[in-house]
């Protein structure tokens, strides 16, 4: 997967605004490697961070259920 | 001229560097709030529901222990009973003034906040504050109301969470697609 569709993938993932998801796709082909490459990168751990933290509320609740059935 | 054409190219990739940069940060500024973020699960019904559960509950929970103080129960329980009066009867008045026509199952009175016992019915509530005036508030009867109220409150906070688990089990799982894309951007020093 070339970085340029990579990141379409990326803006299409994250929880954007239409308006913003719009404007980031439309932007896409002017955008220079150095700001895919920067963009991508910064996409990529919010993506990662958030099923980090997601996860993490995954267990927790789990847990809770865990103990009120316990 | 061919600097010029050179420093016009450095521009707008420069420009070009800048609004993906400046699309991020309003992005990021909007997402990483975290009230933004509790507004965001907010908006779903049955946690919105779970969330105003657990503020009754609490509220419920503090009034029921100072109703086993005698002096404190009977006021409690009266200004509760009185708030509940008042939600009702601005839904009534409500339901009155609403044509037929318009008339929707799911209209609620603003008001509808101020009772902290919406389940219980006002006549059980008018009971039960008829038993703690003739008890002279010895009788912890606002305790009682609670309770029932927590009955049916319980299970609304419980089914929030089940959704918030939902939701966050959706974050959670990155689709093998996404996950090709994140793997191409990786050797920018990612953390977790």
């Amino acid at each position: 997967m070339n970085p340029r569709d990579a990141l379409k993938v990326l803006i299409e993932a994250v929880d954007l605004e239409p308006e913003q998801r719009k404007a980031l796709i439309a932007g896409l082909p002017e955008m220079d490697d150095a700001a895919v490459m920067e963009l991508g990168a910064e996409l990529a751990k919010y993506r990662t961070n958030q099923a980090h933290v997601a996860q993490r509320a995954v267990s927790a609740i789990d847990e809770l259920m865990a103990a009120e059935q316990a | 001229m061919e600097g010029n054409r050179e420093r016009g190219m450095m521009e707008s990739a420069d420009m070009s560097l800048r609004e993906s940069i400046k699309a991020y940060d309003s992005f990021r500024a909007e997402y990483d709030d975290l009230a933004r973020r509790a507004e965001t699960y907010l908006n779903d019904p049955t946690i919105s529901e779970g969330a105003k559960a657990t503020l009754r509950t609490s509220l419920n929970a503090a009034l029921a222990c100072g109703d086993l103080f005698v002096g404190f129960g009977l006021p409690s329980t009266l200004s509760a009973t009185v708030l509940k009066g008042v939600s009702k009867a601005d839904k009534i008045l409500k339901w009155m003034r609403v044509p037929l026509r318009e008339k929707k199952e799911g209209d609620t009175s603003k008001l509808q906040v101020l009772d902290l016992t919406p389940d219980v019915k006002l006549r059980t509530s008018l009971g039960f504050q008829l038993l703690e005036i003739c008890s002279a508030g010895f009788l912890p009867m606002r305790s009682l109301e609670g309770l029932m109220q927590m009955k049916h409150d319980i299970p609304r906070v419980w089914r929030a969470y089940k959704r918030i688990r939902e939701i966050a089990a959706a974050k959670a799982t990155i689709s093998p697609e996404v996950q090709n894309a994140i793997d191409v951007f990786s050797s920018n020093e990612i953390t977790v």
